[in-house]
């Protein structure tokens, strides 16, 4: 036993002296923040949107919602037992999916539209086929030991999903079996985001670390430290090169993925609430982030300042998302509501 | 002539039984949309001894350490330029006209 552990002492020195190593490496290439890019960029002013709609159907909180690639479309998930695919242009519910577990904490809407994906406590991430005459079970992903907290489908064939057993994995739907398992987070995985090209994609969890995978290989690329508590929402900038994540220690931070470091952080001393989701406007330059104290407030990614803000839910803002065409914000609340915004 | 009841009871054995049959359903007998998962050997984080986690973590490190980094003024840069690039067309910070916003609110009367 006492040889086991200064074999983990003599491993754990190596890690500090890397971590060093890494460090000192990174502050050679630190020459300059966002706010240094940005300082001649004009101001956004006071984003000030209008909320559109009221989609109201579920009757209980709300865990999370995706937006369909024809920007549409909305499916969002409750711990009512359902899944709802919304036309968010009228407002009117398409599609109720009733869940075998109402458990839900995650929810995707296939590229094509045919098919959404949730899972949750159940442990299992459930496929399902809604352009069915009546929704049809496809597939129930079972192998991860741990809760689904995030999925997103590469296609109809293939799915990414994030689980509380520390672990991503990316299956294939035509065999329902585990194609590849991302083992490196030391914490319950909480979100995940795919990149544009889909070669990779970005992971947060509750060891406050976001990781950059790549899908074919399973290797861990690139590791961002910096929040001090749990990374509950990541996002890809559009153009690939830099990542936003939202953490419970009330941060937003943006790190560049080339200098391989955090390159602006979105912090505001009245904000003492943590942040549960996160979205960006099509260009990238507003960050739309929910919070648990009720509200989702808008952030210009260049300056770090607080710009705006969506009020109007009566609880913590669980999910939000900015759909292909940009053309405006959906945000979905434990008050068991979703709003549109723009 | 008078058949034992042995005789008897061979002759008319029950011949549904099964017993003897190789039960096991194959894998192909499902369609193939619908077989059932085989489990892949799962790295679960609770069987890790804290010896490979820590000897996972050195690993992971040695293979960031050989990254090329890129100077953070030239990325900020370039993300600052891509923003700029694209801010005209984002709705959201320009805002939308009414007639083509597709979230409007329908409804209302127009008076003649």
């Amino acid at each position: 036993m006492a040889a086991e552990k200064a074999e983990i002492e003599k491993l754990k020195k190596e890690c500090d002296g890397l971590r060093k190593q890494i460090e000192t490496a990174r502050k050679a290439v630190n020459d300059g923040d966002m706010k240094g890019a940005s300082s001649g960029v004009e101001s956004v002013g006071r984003v000030q949107l209008k909320k559109r709609k009221d989609l109201k159907g579920h009757l209980a909180k709300i865990y999370a919602m995706h937006w369909a690639a024809d920007s549409r479309q909305m499916v969002s998930a409750s711990q009512d037992g359902k899944l709802l695919i919304w036309d968010t242009h009228t407002g009117n519910k398409l599609v109720a999916v009733p869940l075998k577990s109402a458990w839900v904490m995650s929810v995707a809407f296939a590229p094509s539209g045919n098919l959404v994906a949730s899972g949750g406590l159940d442990n299992m991430c459930t496929v399902y086929n809604v352009k069915a005459a009546s929704p049809k079970t496809l597939r129930e992903l079972d192998a991860h030991t741990g809760y689904l907290s995030c999925s997103r489908f590469l296609s109809d064939s293939e799915i990414l999903t994030a689980s509380g057993d520390t672990t991503c994995c990316l299956w294939d739907l035509e065999t329902g079996k585990q194609k590849v398992i991302f083992t490196n987070h030391i914490g319950d995985c909480m979100s995940l985001a795919l990149s544009p090209d889909q070669n990779c994609f970005i992971s947060g969890a509750c060891d406050s670390l976001a990781k950059l995978w790549d899908v074919r290989e399973g290797a861990c690329k690139q590791t961002f430290s910096g929040h001090t508590s749990d990374i509950n929402a990541i996002a890809f900038f559009p153009s690939s090169n830099a990542i936003i994540t939202g953490s419970d220690d009330t941060c937003c931070k943006m790190y560049d993925l080339r200098a391989d470091q955090e390159v602006l952080h979105y912090q505001d001393s009245g904000l003492n609430a943590g942040v549960t989701s996160l979205a960006l406007s099509s260009s990238g330059r507003l960050i739309f982030a929910g919070y648990d104290d009720f509200n989702c407030h808008i952030w210009d990614t260049l300056k770090g300042e607080r710009v705006g803000v969506l009020s109007g839910h009566d609880n913590r803002v669980s999910c939000t998302g900015v759909p292909e065409d940009g053309l405006g914000v959906c945000t979905g609340s434990w008050d068991s509501f979703l709003k549109l915004w723009n | 002539m008078q058949l034992s009841m042995d005789l008897l009871m061979k002759c008319f054995a029950n011949s549904t039984d099964t017993a003897h049959l190789d039960t096991r359903v194959l894998h192909s007998d499902y369609p193939a949309w619908n077989r059932p998962a085989t489990e892949m050997p799962v790295i679960n984080i609770d069987d890790l001894t804290d010896k490979d986690k820590a000897l996972m973590e050195v690993n992971q490190l040695k293979t960031e350490i050989k990254l090329e980094r890129w100077k953070t003024s030239i990325c900020c840069e370039e993300i600052r330029d891509y923003i700029q690039a694209q801010v005209d067309e984002d709705t959201l910070v320009k805002g939308i006209a009414e007639d083509k916003n597709p979230f409007k609110e329908k409804g209302g009367c127009i008076i003649c």
